[in-house]
Parts: structure tokens; sequence; C-alpha cells
């Protein structure tokens, strides 16, 4: 039986890295309750080289657009015997970048969807966008302005002047910017390309959908569960998903597929014997570093 | 930070895994909704295929109406509304634009909204809410962005007014009066009559009857609520309540009234504030328009594949005769 996964992500939003720490753990199969390989796939110079640079702790080389690969794994449960083969397409988020601004898919991409039992989407904390207004700024402007009212107290910076006054002149020197698709929240441009899947032009009436929220270690400094996280810090996605819940039947999951940050931590991941405990997976009923959990859940 | 024994991918040589054709080719792309604001013939695909409030808005030139709209966009960006969830948008790109001069990305200081220009057409905005507790299906709103000349030229013609027929559509008209105006002596009135007038030509000429509701909504109540008028200001706004409840409370459908600031310069007060009531008389009630829009879409001359979608789909929404 064959199985395709469609993984769905802007740019940078943890697809590869995800990709490689779970080929990793079902080739090694050493986690307890994860899925595992049933055989070596036939071609697998691109998994190899991403958990290569995975077990590395090095950053993922970008996915660009048009070397993009067809990942086929097949998988059993680890006391099972039926096998699932999954296609993973790991897929540029230029891709789907260009899917929001350029309003176009392939035809490949269309087949996918199509044949595509379950969705894993991908949101990155630090990449929200949340695209403050104005309003907004000047408020929070004047909370900060508040805070360090007394004129002793301003901070000075490097060339002397206040933080006051390099706002002010910042302000005064930034020219307005033309209207540009680009500058929409990630949040808008995710529930886009979930439309595209269901409202038009494909009109899937069913989706099983897995919400990633990858650099888990650094969304969970909010102290939020993954599905409260969710609803705190991309609204309009959690309302989405809520009010169309007949159509996505959806589960979130935080993963730190890497287990901490590769700037200020590499030592300390690098010194982890077995790198699958570096993975920290937070979601109902999932096992530890069980990172084959959203795949599974796709596929009940 | 790099590792300096990781192995790099760049390097290694290109894979031989298959290369799937995800990435876009002119020959090989397929056009996905436009996402903009939509032309009243394109909405047809909405409105034909589920039950759809049509809901205009009617006020002079920087009354605040396309503000308004934006406003709604930034709330439900922030969380639920109104008692309200939101379950789709088919014109997200035509409700970012309108946003963008209110945004940091702007590069402004100073909140704004872009007017909108009769030059580019009536445009309609959409939008899919659904009540917090799912307890019944999403409903399809579709929200007018006209040109306030539009208006101003109703009022002063009754030729003009006729043709106004997005307003004969109207499950809910919105007519604003303009919160700065009312604040301020010198334009009181005129800020009044700009709005009266404009609903008399409407009943006058036909467009509003008794399936219609009518809501009056007082705009940049930041201003016309600040402390130091509202003695003024907010008996005065009851007055043109009273006024249009007397003359025409018995013609129409239904008369309601809301102060609204839909952006707070000072960031105080949360988008859209004043229209948390309102909504749910746009969502559940469901007054019959005095008519509907044009029955059958018109062919259109472009050939994307978005629109040979429709005319495969929904042949039955095209105009007999069209190929």
């Amino acid at each position: 039986m064959t199985k395709t996964l469609l993984i769905i992500g802007l740019p940078k939003a943890g697809k590869t890295t995800f990709i490689a720490a779970l080929w990793y753990v079902v080739e090694t199969a050493r986690v307890p309750g994860a899925m595992q390989l049933a055989k070596l796939p036939e071609n697998r110079r691109h998994l190899n080289l991403i958990r290569e640079r995975w077990v590395a702790c090095a950053e993922q080389k970008h996915t660009s657009a048009g070397s993009e690969q067809e990942i086929r794994l097949a998988l059993r449960e680890p006391n099972g015997m039926d096998v699932v083969e999954v296609v993973v397409p790991d897929l540029s988020g230029e891709s789907f970048e260009m899917q929001w601004s350029h309003r176009q898919w392939s035809r490949g991409y269309e087949e996918l969807a199509n044949e595509a039992s379950g969705v894993l989407l991908f949101v990155h904390p630090d990449r929200m966008n949340d695209s403050p207004t104005i309003s907004e700024a000047t408020a929070l402007g004047d909370l900060l302005e508040e805070s360090s009212s007394s004129p002793n107290d301003s901070i000075v910076g490097a060339t002397g002047e206040s933080e006051q006054d390099v706002a002010a002149s910042n302000a005064a020197n930034v020219e307005e910017l033309p209207w540009d698709s680009s500058f929409a929240p990630q949040q808008v441009k995710l529930v886009e390309l979930l439309q595209f899947l269901t409202v038009r032009p494909l009109q899937r009436d069913r989706f099983r959908l897995a919400v990633i929220v990858s650099a888990w270690d650094r969304a969970k400094a909010d102290g939020l569960a993954p599905d409260k996280w969710l609803e705190r810090r991309m609204p309009l996605l959690a309302q989405f998903l809520k009010a169309n819940h007949e159509v996505f039947q959806s589960q979130v999951f935080g993963i730190s597929a890497i287990g901490g940050n590769l700037e200020s931590e590499a030592d300390r991941l690098l010194s982890i014997t077995d790198p699958t405990t570096r993975i920290d997976i937070v979601g109902p009923g999932v096992g530890m570093h069980d990172i084959t959990a959203p795949v599974r859940y796709v596929f009940e | 930070m790099t590792q300096p024994n990781a192995p790099d991918v760049k390097q290694a040589g290109p894979s031989t895994s298959t290369i799937l054709p995800i990435s876009l080719a002119e020959d090989d792309s397929i056009d996905l909704p436009p996402g903009r604001s939509l032309q009243p013939d394109e909405s047809m695909a909405i409105s034909c295929a589920r039950p759809t409030r049509f809901i205009v808005l009617a006020g002079a030139e920087d009354s605040g109406k396309t503000t308004l709209l934006a406003s709604l966009h930034e709330r439900f960006l922030r969380g639920s509304f109104g008692g309200y969830l939101f379950a789709g948008c088919e014109t997200f790109l035509g409700f970012e634009r309108i946003c963008h001069k209110g945004r940091g990305e702007s590069g402004r200081s100073t909140p704004d909204t872009e007017r909108t220009k009769r030059t580019q057409g009536r445009q309609l905005l959409h939008l899919r809410l659904r009540i917090e507790d799912c307890s019944r299906p999403a409903q399809d709103l579709l929200l007018s962005d006209l040109s306030g000349e539009e208006f101003t030229d109703a009022r002063d013609s009754g030729d003009v007014t006729k043709e106004l027929r997005i307003v004969r559509a109207a499950h809910h008209l919105l007519l604003l009066v303009d919160g700065e105006k009312i604040a301020n002596p010198r334009f009181r009135q005129q800020g009044r009559d700009e709005a009266c007038l404009l609903l008399r030509t409407f009943v006058e000429e036909g467009l509003l009857g008794g399936g219609s509701r009518v809501d009056v909504l007082f705009t940049k109540w930041d201003i016309a609520g600040s402390p130091h008028i509202a003695a003024v200001t907010g008996p005065f706004a009851d007055s043109i309540v009273t006024d249009i409840k007397g003359q025409y409370g018995k013609l129409l459908g239904g008369i309601r009234s809301f102060r609204v600031t839909a952006r707070d310069p000072s960031g105080a007060l949360q988008p859209a504030t004043g229209l948390e009531q309102a909504l749910a008389g746009w969502v559940e009630l469901g007054a019959e328009s005095v008519s509907a829009l044009p029955l059958k879409l018109v062919e259109r001359t472009t050939t994307t594949e978005y629109d040979r979608f429709f005319r495969r789909e929904m042949p039955n929404l095209f105009a007999k005769g069209t190929p």
C-alpha cells in the first residue's frame, strides 16, 4: 500500500530538517514505539546527505525550486508486518511562496495534492511576520518610552544618540513602500495554501492534517502546549482549522528536530551520543523522541 | 554555525532521486484563484455555490468604508470576533492590499488607507465566518468596497442612483456617518446630511424596501467620542438615529446603529471596535434583498484555467448562448 504525504511550509520552516531526522529515526529503529524502516529505499542519496548534516548539527541547505526530491520510505510499526510505502516529497518553500504570490501551481504538485492521504503543515516560530499595525507599534513605543521616562534613564547608543532620537530619526528617514503580496503574515499565506486544497481548485472534502511547530525549543518558551501556542500566536490559522474541522482533522505537534539552537548550543548537541535523543516532540499521546508520530497520525 | 567537517549537500553533486515536477514552468502551470477583490460578476461563483449574505457599505468620500473593511481583516488576524470564527476568505490579496498603509511594513509613521477610486470599479471582498461553537455551518459574506464618489453622485442625481443596482442586492446596507465631521461644529450638519440624503435617495428610488436592513455606523468614534466633545456628539448621533427611525422605520426591514472605531491611531482599542454586536446581524439575519444580482455570468474573455474551471464545472452560472 502506498500513501502520499504532502508537506507544506514556507521557506526555512524546518521541512528538510524534519525529513532528515525522520529518516535517521526510522532507519536506526532506536526510538521505542516509533515506526521503522522495512526496506532500504532504492535511491537514498538525498536522504543520506541531509541525514549527515542533521547528525553533524549543521544547518540544512536551502531546498530551491527545481531541486525538489521525491522520497519513498517503506515503513512498518515496530511489531507489525504490514508495510506502508510513504511518499514524502521534500518541496521547496519557495514553490509555496510562489503559489501565494504568483497564483499558480504545477501539474505535478496538483497530482501530489490529489493523491495525498494527509498533510504535514510546518510553522516556524522565528518567522511569524505577524505584520503589526502602525497603531500597535505606536502603543508599544509609548509603553517603552514610559518605562524609560526619566531622562537620566534613557539608553544611549554607541553613537551617543538616545533610542528615542534614533527611532525619531529612523521614522523620518523611512521611505514609504508600495504594497507587495510578500508582506502578508505567515498565517494568511498558510491558510491560503490550505484553501487551495479544499475550496479551489481541488475541492478535497477531507484531510488529516498535522500542524508541526518546528524549532519547538524556542516556541516552548511561551509555556504553552502546541495547540494553545497556535491559538495564541497564529490565531487566524487556529480559527480556520476549528471552523473547518469537518474538512481538516488536525492535531498540533511541537517538534525540535535538532534539539536546540545550532548557533549557541552546537557543542552540547554534538556531545549527545545518540542523536535520536536530541529530538524533542510534544503532542497528544506522543512517545519521547518519536518523530514518526505526526506521520502515523496523518495515516491513521 | 557550520561545523568544520559538516557534509555539504551542494558539493556532493546532484541527487539521482526522482526530481518532482513541482517547480513552476510556463507550460506546466495551473492557475489558482486570483485572491484579489472581486468584480460583482466574478462573485457569482461564491454566491451561487453557497448561501451568501451581501453587505453594501455606503457613505461619502473619506467616511471610512475601506478602513472599516480593513479593520475586520485585522481583527480576525488577532482572534475570533463578535462570537465568530474566521472560516475562509477568497479575497486575501484584496484585504492585504487595503491593510497595507496601516501596517509597519509600509514604512509610514501614521496609519492611512488608500482611497478606493472610481476607476477600480465596484469591488467585493469575501469573508466566511462560523459561529464560535460551530453549532451551525459557516456563512459567506460579500462586502462591497465602492468609491465614495459613486455615492456622492448618487445623492445628487436620480439617474445615477438607478445605476447603483448593487444596493438593491444588499441583505444589509451599512450607512456610514463620518464621525470626524460630527466632531467638528463646522462640518457636523454636513456629516448628518450626507448620510440622511443618501438613505432618502435609496428609499425613494426603490433600491431599499421592506426587506432591507440598515445599520447606521458612526465611524471614527475615537474622534467623535473624545471626552471633551462626547456630551455634544453623543446626543447628536442619537438624534440622527431617531430621525432615521422616524422617517424610515416603517419602510425598511430594520434599523440599528453602532459607534465604531475601526482603527485607533493610539493603539489603545482593538481594530473594528464597536462592530462586535453588528456582526451577528450580518451573519444571521438573512433579510431578503430587493432584488438579486445579475442572474447569469457573462463569459469572460480571458482563458485562464480558473475561468475554464468555472465554465466547465458550473455551466448553469453562464448566460445562455455563451460558448
